[in-house]
């Protein structure tokens, strides 16, 4: 998929682990899992805010698109 | 789900139907060895020859086959019958001199065809128990599907066969072709069914 989930390089800026990440935003471990590795079909806006809400961050900064 | 008393309906319908189809199956076939091995215990079996409409009665008294060519070809005659009233010796004739093939191509037609809807039966019976399981759009229903398809398929070639070397053998054809075609359809609906279900799982 073209579009790359940069959630990863966010949480190593922030210095924060997964499960804190997760406790955080309200969703599971497996599916943070899922979107970090790029397997995630869609994000919900209301995920997209809340992980842009955690990290202080904008959602370009996590998603980005990259031409095959 | 909720405990839906139709599915529940349906299944123990679907069961007994199921069994009765394999009884149906092992008394055909029993009765068709049996007759192999002791011929003799069928002598006195009377075939109703005017429910059979590959054979008819002519006006002689004679089980008479009609060829493809429209030639008629005489199997055999009800005068050696013996049958008691004079009404009955046009329509009975003992099972000895029914022809074999017919009996051998009935058999094999009939057991492919209940093999078939056993079969049919089962798959159908998986999906009920999906559906029941809350696991509806999965790929086995796909599956499953296709092969009542396939099925459906084969009870429609098993019928156009017979109708070949069966003459006068005319049943309705149109039935397993609308189920194969509406099972191919459901196969569809469901395949994009489990493709929504697997992209609304990876929906974060």
């Amino acid at each position: 998929m073209p579009i790359v989930v940069n959630i990863d390089v966010m949480m190593a800026r922030r210095k924060m682990s997964l499960t804190e990440l997760s406790e955080k935003v309200g969703i599971t471990i497996a599916n943070l899992s899922v979107l970090k590795t790029g397997k995630a079909k869609a994000i919900r806006f209301s995920t997209l805010e809340a992980i842009c809400q955690v990290l202080d961050c904008q959602p370009g900064d996590i998603l980005e698109f990259v031409a095959e | 789900m909720k405990n839906n008393s139709l599915l529940t309906v349906a299944t123990a319908l679907g069961t007994f139907f199921a069994i009765l189809l394999a009884l149906g199956l092992a008394v055909l076939t029993f009765v068709f060895v049996h007759w192999h091995i002791t011929p003799e215990v069928y002598k006195k079996v009377k075939v109703d020859m005017q429910t059979q409409e590959l054979v008819f009665i002519n006006s002689k008294g004679e089980t008479v086959k009609i060829r493809q060519g429209g030639e008629e070809e005489v199997v055999a005659s009800t005068e050696s019958a013996g049958a008691g009233e004079a009404g009955q010796k046009q329509r009975y004739i003992p099972l000895p001199q029914v022809d074999r093939s017919t009996l051998y191509s009935l058999y094999l037609h009939t057991a492919g065809i209940l093999l078939l809807l056993f079969f049919i039966t089962k798959e159908v019976l998986k999906v009920i128990k999906s559906v029941q399981e809350l696991t509806t759009f999965r790929r086995n229903n796909v599956q499953s599907f296709r092969k009542i398809g396939f099925m459906c398929l084969g009870i429609s070639l098993l019928q156009w066969v017979t109708s070949f070397f069966m003459e006068g053998y005319s049943r309705d054809r149109m039935t397993p072709m609308l189920c194969m075609l509406a099972a191919f359809i459901l196969a569809e609906v469901f395949k994009e069914g489990n493709r929504l279900l697997e992209q609304d799982q990876l929906t974060i």
